[in-house]
Protein backbone atom coordinates (compact mmCIF):
# COMPACT_ATOMS: atom_id res chain seq x y z
CA UNK A 1 0.00 0.00 0.00
CA UNK A 2 1.51 3.28 -1.05
CA UNK A 3 1.18 6.56 0.74
CA UNK A 4 -0.37 8.08 -2.35
CA UNK A 5 -3.48 6.09 -1.64
CA UNK A 6 -3.85 8.05 1.59
CA UNK A 7 -3.03 11.49 0.25
CA UNK A 8 -6.28 13.07 1.40
CA UNK A 9 -5.70 11.81 4.95
CA UNK A 10 -2.06 12.84 5.05
CA UNK A 11 -2.97 16.27 3.79
CA UNK A 12 -5.52 16.66 6.52
CA UNK A 13 -2.94 15.46 9.03
CA UNK A 14 -0.42 18.01 7.73
CA UNK A 15 -3.07 20.68 8.09
CA UNK A 16 -3.29 19.92 11.81
CA UNK A 17 0.31 21.10 12.12
CA UNK A 18 -0.25 24.29 10.19
CA UNK A 19 -2.77 25.91 12.47
CA UNK A 20 -1.70 29.37 13.57
CA UNK A 21 -1.04 29.98 17.26
CA UNK A 22 -2.98 32.46 19.32
CA UNK A 23 -0.94 35.71 19.33
CA UNK A 24 -1.36 36.11 23.08
CA UNK A 25 -0.06 32.61 23.69
CA UNK A 26 2.77 33.22 21.26
CA UNK A 27 3.71 36.50 22.96
CA UNK A 28 3.77 34.89 26.38
CA UNK A 29 5.93 32.04 25.07
CA UNK A 30 8.35 34.44 23.44
CA UNK A 31 8.69 36.55 26.56
CA UNK A 32 9.25 33.38 28.55
CA UNK A 33 11.96 32.24 26.16
CA UNK A 34 13.64 35.63 26.26
CA UNK A 35 13.78 35.59 30.05
CA UNK A 36 15.52 32.23 30.51
CA UNK A 37 19.27 32.22 31.03
CA UNK A 38 20.94 30.57 28.11
CA UNK A 39 23.13 27.61 28.99
CA UNK A 40 26.73 27.90 28.02
CA UNK A 41 27.57 25.98 24.92
CA UNK A 42 30.39 23.55 24.50
CA UNK A 43 33.59 25.47 24.69
CA UNK A 44 36.29 24.45 22.30
CA UNK A 45 38.79 25.93 24.73
CA UNK A 46 38.01 23.34 27.36
CA UNK A 47 40.16 20.51 25.92
CA UNK A 48 42.91 23.02 25.24
CA UNK A 49 42.85 24.21 28.85
CA UNK A 50 42.89 20.66 30.20
CA UNK A 51 45.84 19.79 28.00
CA UNK A 52 47.71 22.90 29.09
CA UNK A 53 47.12 22.06 32.74
CA UNK A 54 48.38 18.52 32.31
CA UNK A 55 51.45 19.63 30.39
CA UNK A 56 52.19 22.29 33.00
CA UNK A 57 52.02 19.89 35.91
CA UNK A 58 54.24 17.39 34.09
CA UNK A 59 56.80 20.03 33.25
CA UNK A 60 56.72 21.39 36.78
CA UNK A 61 57.29 17.96 38.29
CA UNK A 62 60.15 17.27 35.94
CA UNK A 63 61.70 20.63 36.75
CA UNK A 64 61.60 20.00 40.48
CA UNK A 65 63.10 16.56 40.06
CA UNK A 66 65.88 18.00 37.92
CA UNK A 67 66.59 20.78 40.40
CA UNK A 68 66.93 18.49 43.45
CA UNK A 69 70.62 17.48 42.91
CA UNK A 70 71.53 21.11 42.40
CA UNK A 71 70.59 22.23 45.91
CA UNK A 72 73.62 23.86 47.61
CA UNK A 73 75.42 21.99 50.34
CA UNK A 74 74.59 24.64 52.92
CA UNK A 75 70.87 24.22 52.29
CA UNK A 76 71.22 20.47 52.50
CA UNK A 77 72.99 20.80 55.85
CA UNK A 78 70.27 23.04 57.23
CA UNK A 79 67.59 20.60 56.18
CA UNK A 80 69.51 17.71 57.67
CA UNK A 81 69.96 19.52 61.00
CA UNK A 82 66.32 20.48 61.20
CA UNK A 83 65.18 16.97 60.49
CA UNK A 84 67.58 15.49 63.02
CA UNK A 85 66.41 17.97 65.65
CA UNK A 86 62.83 17.12 65.04
CA UNK A 87 63.52 13.40 65.27
CA UNK A 88 65.45 13.67 68.55
CA UNK A 89 62.82 15.98 70.00
CA UNK A 90 60.18 13.45 69.32
CA UNK A 91 62.20 10.76 71.11
CA UNK A 92 62.80 12.96 74.15
CA UNK A 93 59.22 14.11 74.51
CA UNK A 94 58.03 13.43 78.08
CA UNK A 95 54.72 11.97 76.94
CA UNK A 96 56.57 9.29 75.07
CA UNK A 97 58.70 8.41 78.09
CA UNK A 98 55.88 8.02 80.53
CA UNK A 99 55.69 4.26 80.44
CA UNK A 100 59.19 3.44 79.35
CA UNK A 101 62.31 2.55 81.28
CA UNK A 102 65.60 4.32 80.82
CA UNK A 103 66.95 1.46 78.75
CA UNK A 104 64.12 1.77 76.27
CA UNK A 105 64.88 5.46 75.82
CA UNK A 106 68.56 4.79 75.32
CA UNK A 107 67.81 2.09 72.79
CA UNK A 108 65.92 4.52 70.56
CA UNK A 109 69.00 6.60 69.88
CA UNK A 110 70.83 5.46 66.81
CA UNK A 111 74.10 4.03 67.93
CA UNK A 112 75.89 4.69 64.69
CA UNK A 113 75.61 8.43 65.12
CA UNK A 114 76.78 8.55 68.78
CA UNK A 115 80.07 9.97 69.88
CA UNK A 116 82.19 7.91 72.30
CA UNK A 117 81.10 10.20 75.15
CA UNK A 118 77.48 9.72 74.27
CA UNK A 119 77.96 5.99 74.06
CA UNK A 120 79.55 5.95 77.49
CA UNK A 121 76.74 8.05 78.92
CA UNK A 122 74.17 5.75 77.36
CA UNK A 123 75.91 2.72 78.80
CA UNK A 124 75.98 4.37 82.23
CA UNK A 125 72.30 5.19 82.03
CA UNK A 126 71.56 1.64 81.00
CA UNK A 127 73.51 0.25 83.92
CA UNK A 128 71.81 2.65 86.31
CA UNK A 129 68.41 1.66 85.01
CA UNK A 130 69.18 -2.02 85.44
CA UNK A 131 70.42 -1.38 88.96
CA UNK A 132 67.29 0.59 89.81
CA UNK A 133 65.15 -2.20 88.47
CA UNK A 134 66.96 -4.82 90.52
CA UNK A 135 66.69 -2.61 93.58
CA UNK A 136 62.95 -2.24 93.10
CA UNK A 137 62.60 -6.02 92.82
CA UNK A 138 64.61 -6.60 95.99
CA UNK A 139 62.60 -4.03 97.92
CA UNK A 140 59.40 -5.59 96.77
CA UNK A 141 60.54 -9.05 97.82
CA UNK A 142 61.70 -7.85 101.25
CA UNK A 143 58.63 -5.80 102.07
CA UNK A 144 56.04 -8.27 101.02
CA UNK A 145 56.93 -11.96 101.35
CA UNK A 146 55.25 -14.52 99.18
CA UNK A 147 51.97 -15.75 100.56
CA UNK A 148 51.49 -12.89 103.03
CA UNK A 149 49.52 -10.66 100.67
CA UNK A 150 50.43 -7.64 102.75
CA UNK A 151 48.85 -8.98 105.97
CA UNK A 152 50.72 -8.76 109.25
CA UNK A 153 50.98 -12.26 110.67
CA UNK A 154 51.76 -13.63 114.05
CA UNK A 155 55.14 -15.27 114.60
CA UNK A 156 54.25 -16.78 117.96
CA UNK A 157 55.22 -20.44 117.95
CA UNK A 158 56.85 -20.21 114.53
CA UNK A 159 60.29 -21.58 113.79
CA UNK A 160 62.96 -18.96 113.32
CA UNK A 161 62.76 -17.14 110.00
CA UNK A 162 59.28 -18.39 109.03
CA UNK A 163 57.25 -15.70 107.26
CA UNK A 164 54.41 -17.66 105.67
CA UNK A 165 50.79 -17.96 106.66
CA UNK A 166 49.23 -20.43 109.07
CA UNK A 167 48.39 -22.96 106.39
CA UNK A 168 51.91 -22.99 105.13
CA UNK A 169 53.16 -23.50 108.65
CA UNK A 170 50.81 -26.41 109.32
CA UNK A 171 51.65 -27.93 105.99
CA UNK A 172 55.36 -27.66 106.63
CA UNK A 173 54.93 -29.35 110.02
CA UNK A 174 52.84 -32.12 108.51
CA UNK A 175 55.45 -32.76 105.85
CA UNK A 176 58.24 -33.03 108.36
CA UNK A 177 59.41 -36.66 108.52
CA UNK A 178 58.58 -38.43 111.77
CA UNK A 179 56.07 -35.90 113.02
CA UNK A 180 53.38 -37.18 115.36
CA UNK A 181 49.68 -36.48 115.37
CA UNK A 182 50.02 -34.44 118.53
CA UNK A 183 52.59 -32.25 116.90
CA UNK A 184 50.32 -31.76 113.91
CA UNK A 185 47.42 -30.83 116.16
CA UNK A 186 49.56 -28.45 118.13
CA UNK A 187 50.73 -26.81 114.92
CA UNK A 188 47.17 -26.47 113.75
CA UNK A 189 46.13 -24.87 117.00
CA UNK A 190 49.08 -22.54 117.24
CA UNK A 191 48.95 -18.86 116.32
CA UNK A 192 51.84 -19.09 113.88
CA UNK A 193 51.06 -17.38 110.59
CA UNK A 194 47.62 -16.22 111.60
CA UNK A 195 46.73 -12.64 110.79
CA UNK A 196 47.19 -10.18 113.63
CA UNK A 197 44.27 -7.76 114.09
CA UNK A 198 44.60 -4.50 115.95
CA UNK A 199 42.10 -4.17 118.81
CA UNK A 200 39.14 -1.98 117.87
CA UNK A 201 37.91 0.73 120.20
CA UNK A 202 34.40 0.44 121.52
CA UNK A 203 31.67 1.89 119.26
CA UNK A 204 33.94 2.02 116.24
CA UNK A 205 31.54 -0.04 114.17
CA UNK A 206 28.72 2.45 114.45
CA UNK A 207 30.95 5.47 114.12
CA UNK A 208 32.52 4.17 110.91
CA UNK A 209 29.28 3.10 109.32
CA UNK A 210 28.58 5.00 106.14
CA UNK A 211 25.67 7.41 106.20
CA UNK A 212 23.95 5.51 103.43
CA UNK A 213 23.07 2.71 105.80
CA UNK A 214 20.88 4.94 107.93
CA UNK A 215 19.56 6.61 104.88
CA UNK A 216 18.56 3.26 103.53
CA UNK A 217 16.52 2.58 106.62
CA UNK A 218 14.91 5.99 106.37
CA UNK A 219 14.10 5.60 102.71
CA UNK A 220 12.43 2.30 103.27
CA UNK A 221 10.75 3.38 106.46
CA UNK A 222 7.15 3.39 105.39
CA UNK A 223 7.48 0.24 103.35
CA UNK A 224 9.25 -1.46 106.21
CA UNK A 225 6.52 -0.41 108.61
CA UNK A 226 3.87 -2.06 106.47
CA UNK A 227 5.92 -5.20 106.20
CA UNK A 228 6.72 -5.25 109.87
CA UNK A 229 3.02 -5.51 110.73
CA UNK A 230 2.89 -8.77 108.85
CA UNK A 231 6.37 -10.16 109.31
CA UNK A 232 8.53 -7.86 111.34
CA UNK A 233 11.31 -10.33 111.65
CA UNK A 234 11.83 -10.46 107.93
CA UNK A 235 11.75 -6.70 107.70
CA UNK A 236 14.42 -6.30 110.35
CA UNK A 237 16.63 -8.97 108.86
CA UNK A 238 16.40 -7.42 105.42
CA UNK A 239 17.39 -4.03 106.71
CA UNK A 240 14.01 -2.61 105.86
CA UNK A 241 12.48 -2.10 109.28
CA UNK A 242 10.63 1.10 108.87
CA UNK A 243 10.19 2.02 112.51
CA UNK A 244 13.69 1.30 113.62
CA UNK A 245 15.15 2.79 110.44
CA UNK A 246 13.17 5.98 110.95
CA UNK A 247 13.94 6.23 114.63
CA UNK A 248 17.66 5.58 114.40
CA UNK A 249 18.92 7.63 111.53
CA UNK A 250 22.47 6.97 110.47
CA UNK A 251 22.50 3.34 111.65
CA UNK A 252 21.75 0.18 109.83
CA UNK A 253 18.73 -1.72 111.18
CA UNK A 254 20.60 -5.01 111.33
CA UNK A 255 23.24 -3.34 113.44
CA UNK A 256 20.49 -2.13 115.75
CA UNK A 257 19.22 -5.66 116.23
CA UNK A 258 22.67 -6.98 117.08
CA UNK A 259 23.32 -4.11 119.46
CA UNK A 260 20.08 -4.87 121.19
CA UNK A 261 21.11 -8.49 121.63
CA UNK A 262 24.29 -7.32 123.26
CA UNK A 263 22.54 -4.94 125.65
CA UNK A 264 19.30 -6.59 126.60
CA UNK A 265 19.86 -10.23 126.05
CA UNK A 266 18.47 -12.76 123.64
CA UNK A 267 14.86 -12.54 124.74
CA UNK A 268 14.58 -8.82 124.09
CA UNK A 269 16.42 -9.11 120.83
CA UNK A 270 14.10 -11.84 119.66
CA UNK A 271 11.11 -9.67 120.46
CA UNK A 272 12.54 -6.67 118.71
CA UNK A 273 13.92 -8.41 115.68
CA UNK A 274 11.23 -10.90 114.98
CA UNK A 275 8.37 -11.13 117.39
CA UNK A 276 8.16 -8.00 119.47
CA UNK A 277 6.42 -4.71 118.90
CA UNK A 278 7.77 -2.64 116.05
CA UNK A 279 7.87 0.59 117.99
CA UNK A 280 10.76 -0.34 120.23
CA UNK A 281 13.55 2.16 120.39
CA UNK A 282 17.12 1.63 121.33
CA UNK A 283 19.03 4.04 123.45
CA UNK A 284 22.73 4.18 123.11
CA UNK B 1 18.18 29.34 12.14
CA UNK B 2 20.01 31.75 14.34
CA UNK B 3 18.13 31.62 17.59
CA UNK B 4 15.36 29.94 19.53
CA UNK B 5 12.87 32.55 18.34
CA UNK B 6 13.36 31.43 14.76
CA UNK B 7 12.85 27.84 15.82
CA UNK B 8 9.65 28.82 17.54
CA UNK B 9 8.34 30.53 14.46
CA UNK B 10 9.21 27.54 12.31
CA UNK B 11 8.13 24.63 14.48
CA UNK B 12 5.69 25.88 17.09
CA UNK B 13 2.52 25.34 14.96
CA UNK B 14 3.53 21.79 14.12
CA UNK B 15 4.41 21.04 17.72
CA UNK B 16 1.08 22.46 18.87
CA UNK B 17 -0.73 20.36 16.25
CA UNK B 18 1.16 17.30 17.44
CA UNK B 19 0.19 18.00 21.06
CA UNK B 20 -3.45 18.61 20.19
CA UNK B 21 -3.63 15.50 18.05
CA UNK B 22 -2.20 13.51 20.92
CA UNK B 23 -4.89 14.98 23.17
CA UNK B 24 -2.37 16.53 25.51
CA UNK B 25 -3.86 17.85 28.77
CA UNK B 26 -2.90 21.48 28.20
CA UNK B 27 -1.19 21.83 24.83
CA UNK B 28 -0.35 25.53 25.02
CA UNK B 29 1.37 25.09 28.37
CA UNK B 30 3.36 22.13 27.13
CA UNK B 31 4.30 24.08 24.02
CA UNK B 32 5.69 26.82 26.26
CA UNK B 33 7.70 24.28 28.25
CA UNK B 34 9.09 22.74 25.06
CA UNK B 35 10.40 26.01 23.70
CA UNK B 36 11.60 27.10 27.10
CA UNK B 37 13.94 24.14 27.03
CA UNK B 38 14.84 24.87 23.43
CA UNK B 39 15.80 28.41 24.39
CA UNK B 40 17.77 27.21 27.42
CA UNK B 41 19.76 24.60 25.53
CA UNK B 42 19.99 26.41 22.23
CA UNK B 43 23.74 26.96 22.43
CA UNK B 44 24.35 23.30 23.12
CA UNK B 45 22.61 22.20 19.94
CA UNK B 46 24.69 21.24 16.93
CA UNK B 47 23.08 20.16 13.65
CA UNK B 48 21.08 21.13 10.62
CA UNK B 49 17.39 21.97 10.30
CA UNK B 50 16.36 18.34 10.10
CA UNK B 51 18.25 17.58 13.30
CA UNK B 52 16.70 20.64 14.90
CA UNK B 53 13.21 19.47 13.99
CA UNK B 54 13.95 16.03 15.41
CA UNK B 55 15.37 17.60 18.58
CA UNK B 56 12.33 19.85 19.08
CA UNK B 57 9.90 16.97 18.60
CA UNK B 58 11.94 14.79 20.92
CA UNK B 59 11.53 17.41 23.60
CA UNK B 60 7.81 17.69 22.83
CA UNK B 61 7.43 13.90 23.02
CA UNK B 62 9.12 13.79 26.42
CA UNK B 63 7.17 16.74 27.80
CA UNK B 64 3.95 15.08 26.65
CA UNK B 65 4.87 11.89 28.51
CA UNK B 66 5.65 13.94 31.61
CA UNK B 67 2.33 15.76 31.38
CA UNK B 68 0.42 12.51 31.00
CA UNK B 69 2.26 11.01 33.92
CA UNK B 70 1.45 14.04 36.05
CA UNK B 71 -2.19 14.04 34.92
CA UNK B 72 -2.53 10.36 35.80
CA UNK B 73 -1.38 11.09 39.35
CA UNK B 74 -4.08 13.65 40.04
CA UNK B 75 -7.82 13.08 39.63
CA UNK B 76 -9.39 14.63 36.56
CA UNK B 77 -12.97 15.77 36.15
CA UNK B 78 -12.59 17.09 32.62
CA UNK B 79 -14.44 14.78 30.26
CA UNK B 80 -14.58 17.03 27.22
CA UNK B 81 -14.47 14.85 24.11
CA UNK B 82 -12.10 16.62 21.74
CA UNK B 83 -10.40 19.99 21.60
CA UNK B 84 -12.14 22.36 19.22
CA UNK B 85 -10.22 25.51 19.81
CA UNK B 86 -10.87 28.25 17.26
CA UNK B 87 -7.82 30.08 16.10
CA UNK B 88 -7.78 33.79 16.62
CA UNK B 89 -6.68 34.76 13.13
CA UNK B 90 -8.82 32.70 10.87
CA UNK B 91 -11.57 31.53 13.14
CA UNK B 92 -11.15 28.09 11.62
CA UNK B 93 -11.89 25.01 13.69
CA UNK B 94 -9.66 22.01 13.94
CA UNK B 95 -10.68 19.00 11.91
CA UNK B 96 -13.03 17.30 14.39
CA UNK B 97 -13.63 14.23 12.23
CA UNK B 98 -9.94 13.60 11.83
CA UNK B 99 -9.33 14.15 15.53
CA UNK B 100 -12.09 11.68 16.36
CA UNK B 101 -10.57 9.15 13.98
CA UNK B 102 -7.14 9.69 15.58
CA UNK B 103 -8.66 9.15 18.99
CA UNK B 104 -9.89 5.75 17.84
CA UNK B 105 -6.36 4.57 17.02
CA UNK B 106 -4.14 2.78 19.48
CA UNK B 107 -1.76 5.13 21.32
CA UNK B 108 1.26 3.67 19.50
CA UNK B 109 -0.37 4.06 16.07
CA UNK B 110 -1.50 7.56 16.86
CA UNK B 111 1.93 8.56 18.05
CA UNK B 112 3.59 7.27 14.92
CA UNK B 113 1.17 8.78 12.48
CA UNK B 114 1.07 12.16 14.20
CA UNK B 115 4.85 12.44 14.39
CA UNK B 116 5.14 11.30 10.80
CA UNK B 117 2.56 13.60 9.21
CA UNK B 118 1.72 16.38 11.66
CA UNK B 119 5.33 16.75 12.75
CA UNK B 120 6.52 16.04 9.21
CA UNK B 121 9.34 13.83 10.37
CA UNK B 122 10.95 11.06 8.32
CA UNK B 123 10.48 7.44 9.30
CA UNK B 124 13.98 7.24 10.74
CA UNK B 125 13.42 10.17 13.07
CA UNK B 126 10.07 8.80 14.19
CA UNK B 127 11.80 5.51 14.93
CA UNK B 128 14.46 7.27 16.96
CA UNK B 129 11.98 9.33 18.97
CA UNK B 130 9.67 6.44 19.71
CA UNK B 131 12.60 4.04 20.17
CA UNK B 132 11.36 1.55 17.64
CA UNK B 133 12.83 -0.01 14.56
CA UNK B 134 12.12 1.68 11.26
CA UNK B 135 10.33 -1.38 9.92
CA UNK B 136 8.06 -1.47 12.93
CA UNK B 137 7.28 2.21 12.52
CA UNK B 138 6.50 1.73 8.85
CA UNK B 139 4.12 -1.14 9.56
CA UNK B 140 2.47 0.80 12.33
CA UNK B 141 2.04 3.80 10.06
CA UNK B 142 0.36 1.68 7.38
CA UNK B 143 -2.07 0.15 9.82
CA UNK B 144 -2.81 3.57 11.31
CA UNK B 145 -3.58 5.10 7.93
CA UNK B 146 -5.85 2.20 7.04
CA UNK B 147 -7.69 2.60 10.31
CA UNK B 148 -8.05 6.32 9.76
CA UNK B 149 -9.39 5.76 6.25
CA UNK B 150 -11.95 3.29 7.54
CA UNK B 151 -12.99 5.62 10.32
CA UNK B 152 -13.33 8.63 8.04
CA UNK B 153 -15.18 6.68 5.37
CA UNK B 154 -17.63 5.30 7.87
CA UNK B 155 -18.11 8.72 9.45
Amino acid sequence: MELNEHDPITRRLHALGDQPIDPEVMASHRSLMASVPVAAGRSRLRPLMAGSLLAGSLLGGMGLAAAAPGVPDAASEVAKTVLATVTLGAVDHPDHDKDKDEEAKVAEVDEDEQTPEAKAAAQAAKTAAQAAKAERKAAKAAGQPAGTHGVTRSTVGCPAGFTGNHGQYVSSVAKTPGVTEEQKTAAAQSECGKPVHAPKPAGEDNANKPATAGKSGEEHGEQGKAKSSEDPGTAVNNGQSGQSGADHRGNHPNRRAFDKVAKHGKADAGRSAGHGPTTTTVTE
Amino acid sequence: MDNAGDAYRAFAPAVLGYLRSQRAPDPEDILGEVFLQVARDWRKFRGDDAALRRWVFSIAHNRLLDARRAASRRPSVDSSPLPERPTAETGQKLDPELLAALAALTPDQREVVVLRFVGDLPLEDVARITRRRVGAVKAMQRRALEALERALDSG
